[in-house]
């Protein structure tokens, strides 16, 4: 990870959807571009676009025009199964609401993504980042007998199970208290660091987004700052 | 990989629930079919075989040529069939210096096939000890006794043959069913026949062939049999003239189209649970999407979800179908002790069939858009208001249309009762739009519950619209069959009133009508009208002289007459079952006229002012065809094919028909009626009388068996319904406890909400219902419409109770669980 090269590359982007009253763009032309192993917040307060904007870069979404690369293909070309091979390949999630399957059990709920890659040791693999995650002792409990930490703990390990070359992480900690929220940006920040992933943060938290190399300040769909954080300061 | 996915998915969403209730509907669906459909065809076959006792064989082959070996040979050895030979001719008998004209019916050994033939060695039917039929012998029918003045053991003459009198015959299980006995019958058997020498080129000899033995076989047999016959040949129709046929017919489509509205019913309940099922897991498939599953996998996960359970529902559907067959072939057995169940696999293909079209076209579709969810969606908020979509909405006409052809056979019938379905759905959405609108501005002002209740049902009103179409059908349905079973047994009890004449005398000449009337007198016996009979031969029409017999040669160059002589009568009033078609009755003083029968005019292209002649005794009497008549057959009165203007017959001698009620514990006085009156004949209807009260009987269990399955698909939908709002309800329900509700103030909105839409099913089922009860008084019964006034109570009451107990039954739960509770349910989605 030395050298610094391109992970994802957006080239004036820009989103807008279709309404009864007419179109409304949320992205105005959108370029970026985030190294391998860098990570980026990306902020801003409710309704800037921040949301859409992750939606594009991770591939869960095309854009209206523009072009967005990640691990050197082109998102935009691709069909909807395509960009679903190359997020099961490269790509993790965090939500801000978990996203767990509630008829699934904690460890099954991390197997799930490797499964669908074919990875053979999911099972081993589950194990150990429950471990990390601090959860051995939950494997077998559904998500409604777990609380909000636990749940939001299980949703990162099943991010890191496939061990993605990109993590996409959404409000992480804004569903949970202050306290369990630091412990989960903590976690967030621990595994990522110590799988050497590339990280896109979306958040409205000052604070969670100086932890980030960089921060993309979002208004109205529009990038209005980027900041570049010394790595002293990041931690 | 995707496979142990699935199955570890499918076992979790069997313990949530939510497949079950597509499984329960699937199951219902298919369990009423193959029941349904097995009763009917067990009911049928019962009856059948009923009516083959009546006709001594399951099936009767009738020629005017001698018998044909290679049949008996075919149908014997190809399809194992068991055979019977029967001739009927009419003949001389002499005693002595006495003779008479008798109908001989001479029988093979094997002869009957089925039912039974009882014969007594004596002269009466009430005792004696029974006989069989041997070659040498002949038995009598009791008047014949009288009119030859012989006894059993005597000597009787019939052509060249001397035979003995064996006695008498008591039951003869084919005997002519229409009240009009003819001449005293006699049957001798068939190795006597050669005897008499009465067979000879000319001779007026009726052949039938007796076939009977498993259903499949003796199709198999007609069908090729069929390319084979001569114009001398043809099959005889089992149930004509008979009151079974119709009631039989009748009751069929009626337990097929009542249970296919049920079938459908459950149907829908498969589409609302699979729509819900789809729609609840649009964000588990989102998720799934986005950790990287292509929609291939998606569809094999859920599309093994869906083959799981229809194998399932599928395979449960056929064995309890298969049970409830298996128990009305048992309860037959009890009212028929000889009755044989037959297997038949259309049930089963009928209910495979069905559940195939159910779960392609209800329940596939939603699955199908599940699978089409955008990974996306993982970022939205799910929707918690339960939407069918449109396409779900066509696939579901198309799937209940297609059940309708299925089941009914029928395109023109199917096409009818989906457009009138189909109407009525979208009368009932647009009236109840426009209650729910009308109701806002006086709930304005009252207290909160009505309140709440009313803006839920407003909200909810797409969805509340297809709760209301499937409960106005259901509640609709339930009335209808409970009002038309009424109506349906009320109509074939007037057919048979009680104490309409069961015993019908015939052969009574003028002298013994005042013996008869004297004798009712004493008895305080009801006589019926008297009918005189004149036996008479068409001869020509237009003057064209008509062909007695039709062999294949001339068939074409002449007219084909009727064939036997006909009874006629001459009445100045037109019979009460009669219904003019064409033409006008006799007015006063009517001259040389002649009502015909419609069926009987068409087979001899009769039209209005044809002239027919008739050869009565040796003389010709002509009449113009004034009148072409419908006789209701299945009536048990004197039916007449011709019927000439008073004018014309009263020089000739008559005999008359007259009948009376005699209930059965005076059967007694019979045997003093045949003492005084001896050449009279009594026929009795007892039999049939009792044959149509067991249809009544099955098909009433029948009925039951139908409104507990609708009734079951209802609720069905409901507990679909209400489990698709689920959601919607919890939140808004989490949301009114935060703010502070009450929980006597939610129970009553609720209560109230489904008390409402009850009220609206009921009342909108009740129009239906009195409006399709017209219909079917007026065309098919042919009754004045006497309005059903409990139906304007029972239908709401019945709509209320039934909703607002399932919903309450199903939400109560809901009510129970504390605010905090409840909201943080709604919170963790």
């Amino acid at each position: 990870m030395n050298t610094p090269e391109v992970h994802i590359n957006a080239v004036r982007l820009a989103k807008s959807v279709k309404l009864t009253e007419g179109s409304l763009t949320i992205l105005h032309d959108i370029s970026l571009t985030i190294n391998r192993g860098e990570t980026v917040a990306i902020v801003g307060a409710s309704g800037s676009g921040k949301s859409t904007l992750l939606s594009l870069l991770a591939g869960l979404d095309v854009p209206s025009s523009g072009e967005v690369y990640l691990a050197g293909q082109a998102l935009h070309r691709l069909s909807e199964d395509e960009r679903a091979a190359i997020r099961a390949e490269h790509v993790g999630f965090v939500f801000q609401s978990f996203l767990l399957l509630p008829s699934l059990t904690a460890i099954e709920n991390i197997t799930l993504p490797a499964e669908l890659a074919g990875v053979k040791d999911a099972r081993e693999r589950a194990l150990t980042l429950l471990a990390q995650v601090g959860l051995s002792e939950r494997a077998d409990f559904y998500p409604t007998q777990l609380s909000g930490g636990e749940q939001q703990r299980v949703a990162i390990a099943r991010a890191f199970i496939t061990r993605p070359a990109v993590l996409f992480a959404d409000e992480p900690s804004a569903n949970l208290d202050a306290a369990t929220g630091q412990k989960i940006e903590d976690l967030l920040f621990r595994l990522n660091a110590e799988q050497g992933t590339t990280l896109v943060l979306v958040t409205h938290n000052d604070e969670l987004a100086k932890r980030c190399q960089r921060q993309y300040r979002m208004q109205a769909g529009r990038f209005i700052d980027t900041t570049t954080q010394d790595l002293a300061d990041v931690g | 990989m995707w496979a142990s996915i699935a199955w570890r998915l499918f076992w979790r969403e069997l313990r949530r629930g939510e497949l079950w209730v597509i499984a329960f509907a699937l199951f219902l669906a298919v369990g009423s079919v193959v029941s349904l459909s097995g009763i009917t065809e067990g009911v049928k076959s019962a009856l059948l075989q009923r009516s083959a006792q009546f006709n001594a064989a399951d099936k009767v082959l009738r020629s005017t040529q001698p018998f044909d070996e290679q049949l008996f040979a075919l149908a014997e050895q190809q399809y194992q069939l068991s055979t019977a030979r029967q001739m009927q001719f009419d003949s001389m008998l002499f005693a002595g210096d006495a003779m008479q004209l008798a109908t001989i019916k001479a029988v093979s050994s094997s002869y009957p096939l089925r039912g039974d033939l009882v014969l007594y060695r004596s002269e009466l039917i009430t005792a004696g000890e029974t006989a069989m039929l041997s070659p040498g012998q002949v038995f009598f029918e009791a008047r014949l006794f009288d009119l030859l003045g012989v006894n059993v053991g005597d000597e009787v003459e019939l052509g060249l043959a001397k035979l003995q009198v064996g006695g008498v015959i008591v039951n003869e299980p084919d005997a002519p069913l229409s009240v009009f006995g003819g001449s005293p019958r006699v049957i001798m058997h068939l190795d006597d026949v050669p005897s008499t020498d009465i067979v000879q080129p000319g001779s007026r000899i009726g052949y039938r062939y007796l076939f009977a033995g498993d259903t499949a076989a003796l199709a198999q047999f007609e069908t090729e049999v069929n390319d084979t016959l001569s114009v001398h040949q043809r099959w005889q129709k089992m149930d004509r003239e008979s009151a079974i046929g119709g009631a039989l017919e009748r009751a069929e489509r009626f337990l097929l189209l009542a249970g296919l509205l049920g079938i459908v019913l459950a149907a829908c309940a498969a589409a609302v649970a699979a729509s819900r099922y789809s729609q609840r897991h649009t964000q588990a498939v989102a998720i799934i999407k986005a950790l990287g599953a292509t929609t291939a996998q998606i569809r094999l996960i859920y599309g093994s979800h869906l083959l799981l359970v229809v194998l399932f529902s599928l395979l449960c559907g056929l064995v309890a179908g298969q049970l409830a067959i298996g128990a009305v072939q048992w309860g037959i057995n009890l009212y028929m002790p000889d009755y044989r169940a037959e297997f038949s696999i259309r049930p089963l293909w009928l209910g495979t069939l069905t559940c195939v079209i159910c779960a392609l076209l209800f329940a596939a579709r939603p699955m199908w858009r599940l699978s089409n969810t955008a990974a996306i969606e993982v970022l939205k908020q799910p929707a918690a208001q339960f939407v069918l979509d449109k396409l779900q909405w066509v696939t579901g006409a198309a799937a209940i249309w297609a059940l309708m052809w299925l089941f009914s056979g029928e395109l023109v019938l199917s096409i009818g009762l989906f457009l009138l379905c189909a109407g009525f759905a979208a009368l009932l959405i647009a009236t109840a739009a426009v209650i729910v609108r009308l109701v806002k501005p006086a709930a304005a002002g009252q207290a909160s519950a009505p309140k709440l209740a009313i803006a839920n049902l407003r909200r909810r009103l797409w969805a509340n619209s297809f709760q209301l179409i499937t409960f106005s059908l259901a509640i609709f349905l339930a009335l209808l069959l409970y009002f038309l079973r009424a109506e349906l047994i009320g109509q074939w009890q007037r057919q048979i009133p009680q104490g309409a004449p069961n015993q019908f005398l015939v052969n009574i000449n003028q002298q013994q009508r005042t013996v008869l009337n004297n004798f009712a007198d004493e008895q305080q016996l009801q006589l019926d009208q008297y009918y005189p009979v004149v036996r008479g031969r068409l001869v020509s029409i237009n003057d064209e002289q008509l062909q007695q017999e039709a062999t294949k040669e001339d068939r074409s160059q002449q007219r084909v007459g009727v064939g036997r002589e006909l009874n006629l009568t001459w009445l100045s009033a037109l019979p009460k079952n009669n219904q003019l078609l064409q033409g006008n009755w006799f007015t006063e003083g009517a001259t040389a006229q002649v009502s015909v029968e419609e069926e009987i005019a068409e087979r001899l292209e009769l039209k209005l002012g044809d002239s027919l002649a008739f050869s009565i005794g040796g003389q010709q009497v002509s009449a113009v065809v004034s009148s072409i008549r419908k006789v209701d057959w299945n009536s048990l009165q004197p039916n007449f094919y011709m019927i000439l203007s008073p004018d014309l017959l009263a020089d000739f001698p008559a005999t008359y028909i007259t009948a009376f009620y005699l209930p059965p514990e005076r059967n007694q006085l019979l045997n003093q009626l045949a003492r005084m009156l001896p050449t009279v004949s009594v026929i009795s209807v007892d039999n049939i009388i009792a044959q149509v009260n067991d249809i009544i009987d099955q098909v009433t269990v029948a009925l039951s068996f139908i409104l507990l399955i609708i009734c079951l698909a209802a609720a069905l939908v409901l507990v679909a319904q209400v489990q698709a709002t689920l959601e919607q309800r919890e939140q808004e329900l989490a949301i009114l406890r935060t703010l502070g509700a009450r929980y006597a103030l939610l129970r009553n909105a609720l209560l109230l909400e489904f008390a409402l839409l009850g009220a609206m099913a009921g009342g909108f089922a009740t129009i239906l219902a009195e409006l399709m009860l017209l219909l079917v008084q007026q065309r098919v019964f042919e009754l004045p419409f006497t309005p059903h006034y409990s139906l304007w109570w029972m239908g709401p009451t019945l709509g209320i109770s039934m909703v607002t107990l399932l919903g309450w039954w199903q939400l109560r739960r809901l009510l129970s669980i504390p605010g905090a509770q409840l909201m943080r349910r709604v919170l963790q989605g």
